[in-house]
């Protein structure tokens, strides 16, 4: 199982979408319990509900909102990367260390919104999409 | 049968384009005609005091810009891996009736029932777990 992860650098942009979707539904289930009886949202959702969130919902919402940033450009790297037959074990590795460092990102976000961590992992990501971004456009 | 898969990106694109031109059309008309929304409201665009129509057409159309880009990549990788069949194109399909629906039902009805619950999530939940279903079955193919 774990070498088949590591034969197709489109593996990494799929486990990067079932990230961004468990984050989409998490928000859906935050926003459902938000409108439970006793909670701020019981007379139903705002019309403008990010305002009215709270903390926890609103970084819900900014994580999906970054996950909808940087990473299509790495949607886009990969499909290219593939499209053009580029694919090599580097490439791969990167894409993987890439997803391992946005999904810890995602958790600090949400669970524990440590601005300096969760930066730092954020910084790490941008050099190793842009190390990608680089190598590609040496390569190809 | 190939290029079939983006058919139904072509109207999501579509759908988008629309929405961004009606928004555009709902923040001129509150800027000149309703005269609601003046001064800061070009530099930074909400518009808060526009009408709800505006405020959800706002929200719907960053809403089209977000798990349908999923859904953009998602068909590409298809694509470009010979994977497409009617069974992908039919999600697809399935995916755009949802996003429609949702948009149109987003910015113009947009109702809550049962004490606050907002009927659109039954139009997004679909959409959500067909992009899920599409890239478990994709995962399965290569």
């Amino acid at each position: 199982m774990i070498f088949i992860m590591f034969e197709n650098i489109l593996f990494p942009s799929f486990a990067l979408m079932v990230v961004t979707m468990v984050v989409g539904f998490y928000h859906t289930y935050g926003t459902m319990n938000l409108m439970q009886p006793g909670k701020d949202w019981e007379e139903g959702i705002p019309s403008d509900p990010y305002a009215h969130a709270t903390e926890n919902l609103q970084m819900i919402k900014n994580n999906i909102k970054n996950l909808f940033e940087f990473p299509i450009i790495f949607y886009l790297l990969s499909i290219l990367i593939y499209s053009l037959g580029r694919s090599d074990n580097t490439f791969i590795y990167l894409a993987w260390i890439y997803v391992l460092l946005r999904t810890i990102h995602s958790i600090y976000h949400i669970f524990l919104n440590n601005n300096q961590i969760r930066g730092g992992f954020w910084l790490l990501s941008q050099l190793i999409l842009f190390g990608i971004l680089i190598r590609f456009l040496i390569i190809f | 049968m190939d290029t079939e898969i983006f058919m139904p990106i072509r109207h999501m694109v579509s759908l988008t384009v629309i929405v961004m031109i009606f928004v555009t059309f709902l923040r001129l008309k509150a800027i000149y005609i309703d005269k609601k929304a003046v001064g800061e409201n070009y530099r930074h665009p909400e518009f808060p005091q526009g009408s709800n129509v505006l405020k959800n057409a706002q929200r719907n159309l960053i809403n089209l810009f977000e798990f349908p880009v999923l859904f953009y990549a998602l068909c590409i990788m298809i694509y470009v891996t010979g994977n497409v069949d009617e069974m992908f194109v039919s999600l697809a399909w399935y995916f755009l009736y949802f996003r429609a629906a949702h948009s149109v039902y987003h910015i113009f009805g947009n109702h809550l029932v049962l004490g606050g619950f907002p009927l659109r999530a039954l139009l997004f939940l679909p959409s959500l777990i067909i992009i899920l279903i599409m890239t478990w079955r994709f995962y399965g193919m290569i």
